[in-house]
Order: C-alpha cells, then structure tokens, then sequence
C-alpha cells in the first residue's frame, strides 16, 4: 500500500521524465536539421572546391601544353644557335681543372 | 451515418499510420526505395591518372580536362534543333540527324568526345534541349613522337594500350569514385545530393630515360635514317653502372597526341621488341670466353693467312690477308679467320656459356609489353660450323637493349645489372659478378684498340674522350639464306674508357646508297649522341684527351 504523497511524487517522477525524453528528442530534431544542413553546406564547398580544382586542372593543362609548345628541345636548339649564335664548345675549348 | 464516416476516417488514419510510420510490407522503406529509383542516381566521378614522368621530373604524360558532350537523342531530335546544333558542333547537319537516326531508341549518345573544355562549353552555353557536358580525362604527351615508343598511349576510356601506360595501367590508373545526383523527368541531373565514394588518383610513374639525351638520340637516329635511307633504326644508352636506360628511340616514329594518320608497325618499339642477329659485335664475347679459357691472352698471336679459311665445306674470308696478329689486333680489324682459328681451340660450349652468362637468349624483364627475349639455341653436340658461325654472332639473335646489356657487363668490370625503364634508387640496383673483372678489362681495352687509327671504328672516336666499341654489318636473312643487298649497320661502344658510365647501341636497317657498313653507318651516330650525352651528364674528359681529339 503506497501513502497519497508517495503516488503524487511518483507521478511528478514520470513527469520529469517525460519533460526531459521530449525536450531531448525536440532537440535532437533541431540537431538533425541543423547536421544536414551543415552536411549540405559542406557538399556545396567540396562542389565548389572541386570545380575550382578542375578549372586549375583546365588552366595547367592549357599552360603545359603552350610550355611543351615553345620550350621544345629542337626550338630551343634552333634559337640559341641561330638567334643568339651560341655554339657548343669544342675539346679545345674545354679546360680541364684537376684537383 | 456519423459512426460510418468515422469508422472510414479511422480506417484511412491506420493506413496512414501503417505506409508511413509502421514497418510493414509495402510500407514506409518500400515506398521511398521505389521513390528514389525514380530520380536517384549514381554518377562516376572520373579519377585522375598518374604521371609519367622522366628521371629529371620532366612530364612525358599527363591527364588534361576535357569535355564530352552527349545527348539524349529523343529529347534532341523532337527539339527541331538539331540543324543549329550541328553549325555549333562544326558537323555536317545531314551527319547528325543520321546519327540521331541510330541512336533513335536510347536515352543516350555522345555527340563529340574530348573537346577543348573552353569548345565544350560554347556549345553548352547554347543550352541545346537535352544536351549535356561530362567532364572526363584524356591523356596528353608533351614530349611528343621523342618518347613515344617507350610511354606507349591509353584509349579513349584511359586504359592503358602500348607500352608502358600499359605495363603499368594498374599503377597508373586511379579508381573512380561514385556520387548520387537527382535526375529530372528527361534524365538530366538536377542536383548531386552527395559523394558515395570519393574519387583516387593514380600513382605518379618516374622512367629511367632523360629527356634530353632522348632528343639527342632521337636528333641523330632520324639524321642517319634520312642521311642513309634506311628502313629503321634504334638507339639504346644505358648507365652501366644501374642498368637503367637512359635513351631509347626508334624509327619509323609517330606522334601519340594525333593517332589518326597511325600506320602499323610505327608505334613498335623496335629496340626492345625486334630480334636482329648481332653479327661481329658478338665477336668481343667470344674473345672474353677464349681469354677465360685460359689458353689465350690478348697477345697470343694467330696466323690468319691466307686470309681465309674452310670450315666444313663453307670458305670463311677476311677482306685482306692480316698476316700474323695477336688477339687485340683480330678484335680491332675484326678478322673472321682469327676468329675461326681461335673458337676451334676453345671447349665446344664455351661461347655459347659466355653469351648466357651475358643475359643474351633470356628476357630482360624490363616487364615492357612483348618485350622480346631473342634465341640463344642450345646444342648437346656442336658441328665446327656451328661454333664459329655462333662466335661471329649467327644463328643466334638479340634485341638491341639486350646488346647494350652484355656491353654493360664488359664496361662494369664483369658486373652485371637487370635492365630498367624505371628510375632506380641507389638499394635498388641488382648486381651480378658473371665475369672476371681482370679479363673484362683486358676486352675493353681490345674494344679501345677498335677506334684507334686503323680500327674499324675509329668514326665512333668522340673528341676529348676515350671510347671503345665493335661495328657489325650483318647480312639480313631472308627466305632459306642471307640476302646479299640487305644489311644492318651495327655500332655498340662505351664511353669514357678511364671510367666507364655509358653504353650506347645504333641499329641501322638496311642502310641504301651502297654504304651499309657498320663503321661508315652506324659508328659516327654513336659518336655524336654520345659527345652530347657525355657532356649533359657533366662528365669529365679523359686526362689523355689527346688520344681521342679526332
């Protein structure tokens, strides 16, 4: 046999109980909502990062090939010797420094 | 009447309750998988494939972004605008609506592959119905037809197909990553909701060539072939002292950025691939077996008059009677009666033992697709002919790297390294002691002896340096004999001689204009890519610089 105050407090028990279950899940929802939409925040930077990494990938690509175009071995060849009469040295030319 | 309507209120609340809360059948999970195989869908992200790269860093293949445009056909043909479609695409509009014909039925097509993205987007910036940009790979070669043979090519999907993007496709490649998009009524993405897995690059891939010693050879093998009109030529260096090649090119050559004019036969990479029969260049081999049986020094002298000798019932000749000449001189003149004199007192396999040992007959393992392995064939019982016809490098075949292998094993004191087209670290060089070094010394110096005044090689001198090496001119074996009018012009040297780092082979195929000797053909290329190489390597002239200034 449980006394009148006995059950009041049990009840006020539950109610607590009840009170805090409610309030967690409330804010776990508002958690949830606000993870996706950091989540979604997130995919939009890499998106973006990643688009900004493949334009890099476009430009580079762009600058290589213009680079592999003007620095080829046989231009460059072609300059020095012609427009800036360099040549390559001769064994005469060549001294030797024995240490 | 009131309790009817609640009752089917209640009903339709329970089935509310039962699709969208309950697990049951057909409810809730069911329900939104049917849904999403409406409009999810899982997209490929393309993956980056590794660069290839030579040993100093410079790019030999790289993955540029590029843009594929595709179509749905059905959306693009009941548009009526396939005629602006094609002006954009620069197509013939006729050619366009056949393919849209073909495609009729599907929900998808490619209108133009690997476009420039800056083209590609052009177009879409036309925002043709039911056309779309997907952004993919293609490979790119910035150093062109020079290292084309060896870095090979991928597809049109960025496999790996010749040469080393093939070897190492599983290396190279990355793997594709996967993401889920929302797609509309007419299948065009309209969101991507996120990554299931993120795309991985291919790893980076370091060769073992130099770039600039393989414009070099490259300069001087096609100044050759256009000098002598031959058919082919290779060109192999390697550095004796790891067994890596260093430079490796071919004739006839082709650029890998532009395949549609591609013949068969161009993208072989001939200097590891094509077996040829080495001829006299084999002859200082089969001096290094006679050394080390021991009953030859390089002075032993050989009496090789009259200048010509039988061997079973075949006359073997040397161009003018040598007289009597000790073991250096008959390597230096490389006389056929010396030779032939001197093999017949050897044991019967001792040569065919010193060209094993030399890794020739065996694959080099470069792992190179159809890397060939040539034919060392083995005899129990040994006819005279078939050892002297061995010794002066017949009936047997190499390809051009295994040549410059076996010449490594002489340079480096009798050492011996597997080749490799990869660059190496200093622990990652295998070696081998197949010979002794005295002896091996002893060859080299004969080989020296060669590009002396009155050698056979003396086109091969290089100024400032000392250099050793053997010609061969081969007669190319056609139908159930040799062909008297079709040669290989052959030079394998090392430089410098006072410490040996480079050996370089030039292989000529079938050199026109009646000059088809191996000394007259093959030996000047040697001495020009080596000049250079020497010199991009830094290398310094020999102390007796005198002995080479031509």
């Amino acid at each position: 046999m449980t006394s009148q105050p006995q059950q009041a407090r049990a009840r006020f028990h539950w109610l607590g109980i009840n009170a805090l279950l409610t309030l967690a899940v409330v804010l776990s929802a508002v958690a949830v909502v606000g993870t996706s939409h950091k989540c979604r925040q997130s995919y939009a930077r890499l998106q973006k990062l990643q688009s900004a990494q493949w334009d890099m990938q476009e430009n580079w690509s762009r600058l290589l090939l213009q680079e592999s175009a003007l620095a080829t071995h046989y231009r460059v060849e072609q300059a020095a010797e012609q427009r800036l009469q360099m040549r390559i040295p001769t064994a005469a030319d060549i001294r030797l420094l024995l240490r | 009447m009131a309790t009817i309507i609640a009752l089917l209120f209640m009903l339709l609340l329970w089935r509310v309750v039962s699709l969208q809360v309950l697990d049951t059948d057909r409810g809730y999970e069911f329900l939104q998988g049917q849904g999403e195989a409406r409009f999810v869908r899982t997209a490929v992200i393309p993956a980056y494939r590794g660069v290839i790269s030579d040993r100093r860093g410079e790019t030999l293949a790289v993955s540029t972004p590029v843009i594929s445009l595709t179509a749905n056909p059905q959306v693009l043909a009941s548009s009526g605008q396939t005629a602006r479609l094609a002006r954009a695409l620069k197509m013939k509009p006729a050619v366009l609506e056949r393919r849209l014909e073909r495609y009729q039925g599907r929900q998808f097509m490619y209108l133009k592959r690997h476009m420039a993205p800056a083209d590609a987007r052009a177009v879409l910036q036309l925002q043709f119905p039911g056309v779309r940009g997907e952004q993919e790979y293609q490979r790119y070669y910035p150093a062109g037809e020079i290292a084309a043979h060896l870095v090979g090519f991928t597809n049109v999907d960025d496999r790996g197909i010749e040469g080393l993007e093939l070897a190492y496709d599983d290396w190279l490649r990355g793997s594709p990553g996967r993401k889920q998009v929302i797609k509309d009524l007419y299948g065009e993405v309209v969101r991507d909701i996120g990554e299931l897995e993120p795309a991985r690059s291919g790893k980076d891939l370091s060769l073992s060539i130099d770039l600039r010693l393989q414009y070099l050879a490259h300069r001087e093998l096609q100044r050759a072939i256009a000098l002598t009109g031959a058919e082919s030529g290779s060109v192999v260096t390697i550095d004796i002292r790891t067994g890596e090649v260093l430079a490796m090119v071919n004739h006839p050559v082709y650029n890998p950025n532009n395949r549609k004019n591609l013949k068969p036969g161009q993208t072989r990479n001939r200097a590891l691939v094509d077996n040829f029969e080495p001829g006299s260049t084999m002859k200082p081999l089969a001096v290094l077996a006679a050394l080390e049986s021991g009953l030859f020094t390089p002075q032993t002298l050989i009496d090789t008059s009259p200048g010509r000798i039988k061997v079973g019932r075949k006359v073997l000749l040397d161009p003018v009677n040598y007289g009597e000449i000790d073991l250096s001189k008959v390597v230096a003149k490389s006389s056929q009666v010396g030779i032939v004199k001197m093999t017949l007192q050897l044991d019967e396999q001792a040569v065919w033992q010193m060209f094993k040992q030399f890794g020739l007959g065996q694959s080099p393992g470069t792992g190179f697709p159809g890397e060939a392995a040539g034919l060392l064939p083995y005899r129990a019982k040994w006819l005279p002919i078939e050892r002297v016809t061995l010794a002066y490098g017949y009936g047997l075949t190499a390809t051009p790297l295994q040549l410059a292998l076996a010449y490594s094993v002489l340079a480096d004191r009798g050492l011996r390294h597997p080749a490799s087209l990869l660059r190496l670290d200093a622990d990652e060089v295998l070696t081998e002691q197949v010979v002794d070094p005295r002896l091996a010394r002893q060859v080299l110096q004969m080989l020296e002896g060669a590009t002396a005044d009155t050698g056979t090689a003396r086109r091969a001198r290089v100024a400032g340096f000392r250099v050793a090496g053997k010609t061969g001119t081969a007669h190319k074996a056609n139908h159930g004999g040799y062909a008297d009018d079709r040669y290989l012009a052959l030079f394998a040297g090392i430089a410098p001689v006072s410490n040996p780092r480079l050996v370089t082979v030039v292989l000529i195929n079938e050199p026109q204009r009646n000059r088809y000797h191996g000394g007259e053909v093959a030996a000047p290329v040697f001495s020009r890519i080596t000049a250079g190489a020497l010199r991009l390597l830094n290398i310094a002239p020999d102390r007796r610089a005198d002995a080479g200034a031509a």
